[in-house]
């Protein structure tokens, strides 16, 4: 893999050896998968989108980086 | 008993209302949180649809490897579908690249431009602030190219890392891969090979490593950006270029 960029190696890959991300799936109504990194109680960031519709990818709530709240539902 | 049965129905439908009250935005001062937090601003303008679609490539453009996370990234995971959505909807007449980057993965850089390269709807890239390294074959793979006046472009060698074995065949490896944005970026631009090999390889211009900055105007003179702008320009670049497709009434 070659990095071509004006920034120093050392720079860009600085605290790679301690950085292990904990990704988690959720599987979208239309068929598609996004993956999340767990950002708090109640809150996960979006890592990627996985979908054959290029569509979703348009869609900036499931843009890489949007945070996703769930909460737990009371059925009663 | 029915006043128990009341009671449950009383619970189920504060539960029916908070859920209904959620899905619709919940609280606005949440959202408020939300986008100072992350933008930087109380409310993001919101616009009509347009016809006109823009695509940022910021950052390192991020390849096969994740790279921590100080750094910020250009998902190319994301961009590439992004295209595809771009080229297949019909109310998407046209697409602007803008360009701020320090380079990352040659073949995830690759990819992003020979994608935005065979994008049969018009496309017109802007390289603000920086444009360097595998930013140089993104920016020119577009119909057209503008630079800021401020804006850089640094040409160099591409660089090789990990273990390095001392063959002669390691260098005809690294030229081989050099060939490749060399090769790229001579046919979507007008200037000559030998003449990006002779900046690639110039030794008294950066001071830790071979090559040279372009600033701005410089990109336009050696024939590497078509010319020098920033985003009005672009815009109505782009609106020129969809509107010679014979379609009317753009925005």
């Amino acid at each position: 893999m070659i990095l071509y960029t004006i920034v120093p190696l050392e720079t860009v890959l600085d605290g790679s050896d301690n950085y292990v991300p904990l990704y988690s799936e959720l599987p979208l109504k239309n068929g598609g998968t996004l993956l999340l990194e767990q950002c708090g109680q109640n809150s996960a960031r979006v890592v990627r989108l996985i979908s054959s519709n290029p569509g979703d990818y348009l869609d900036p709530k499931l843009a890489p980086g949007s945070i996703i709240e769930f909460r737990a539902e009371n059925r009663a | 008993m029915a006043a128990a049965r009341r009671q449950r129905q009383g619970t189920a439908r504060k539960a029916r209302q908070y859920r209904q009250h959620k899905e619709n935005g919940g609280n606005g001062r949440e959202n408020v949180l939300q986008n100072i937090q992350q933008l930087g601003q109380a409310t993001v303008p919101q616009q009509p649809e347009s016809s006109i679609h823009s695509i940022t490539i910021i950052g390192q453009i991020e390849g096969h490897l994740t790279l921590p996370p100080q750094n910020k990234t250009t998902k190319y995971e994301h961009v590439i579908p992004q295209l595809v959505a771009v080229e297949q909807n019909p109310k998407i007449r046209g697409l602007l690249i803008i360009l701020n980057t320090v380079g990352g993965d040659v073949e995830a850089g690759l990819a992003i431009a020979e994608m935005i390269d065979t994008l049969s709807k018009p496309t017109v890239s802007i390289v603000l602030g920086g444009g360097h390294s595998i930013g140089v074959p993104v920016a020119v793979a577009s119909d057209y190219s503008f630079i800021t006046e401020t804006a850089t472009m640094t040409i160099h060698p591409i660089r090789l890392s990990g273990l390095v074995i001392g063959v002669p065949q390691t260098y005809e490896y690294l030229d081989k891969m050099q060939d490749r944005v060399i090769r790229f970026v001579t046919a979507h631009s007008h200037i000559t090979t030998d003449e990006f090999r002779r900046l690639m390889f110039c030794t008294n211009q950066l001071a830790r490593d071979i090559g040279t900055v372009l600033v701005g105007q410089d990109a336009v003179e050696i024939g590497l950006i078509n010319e020098v702008g920033g985003l009005g320009q672009a815009i109505r670049k782009l609106q020129e270029m969809i509107g010679e497709g014979g379609e009317s009434d753009l925005h």
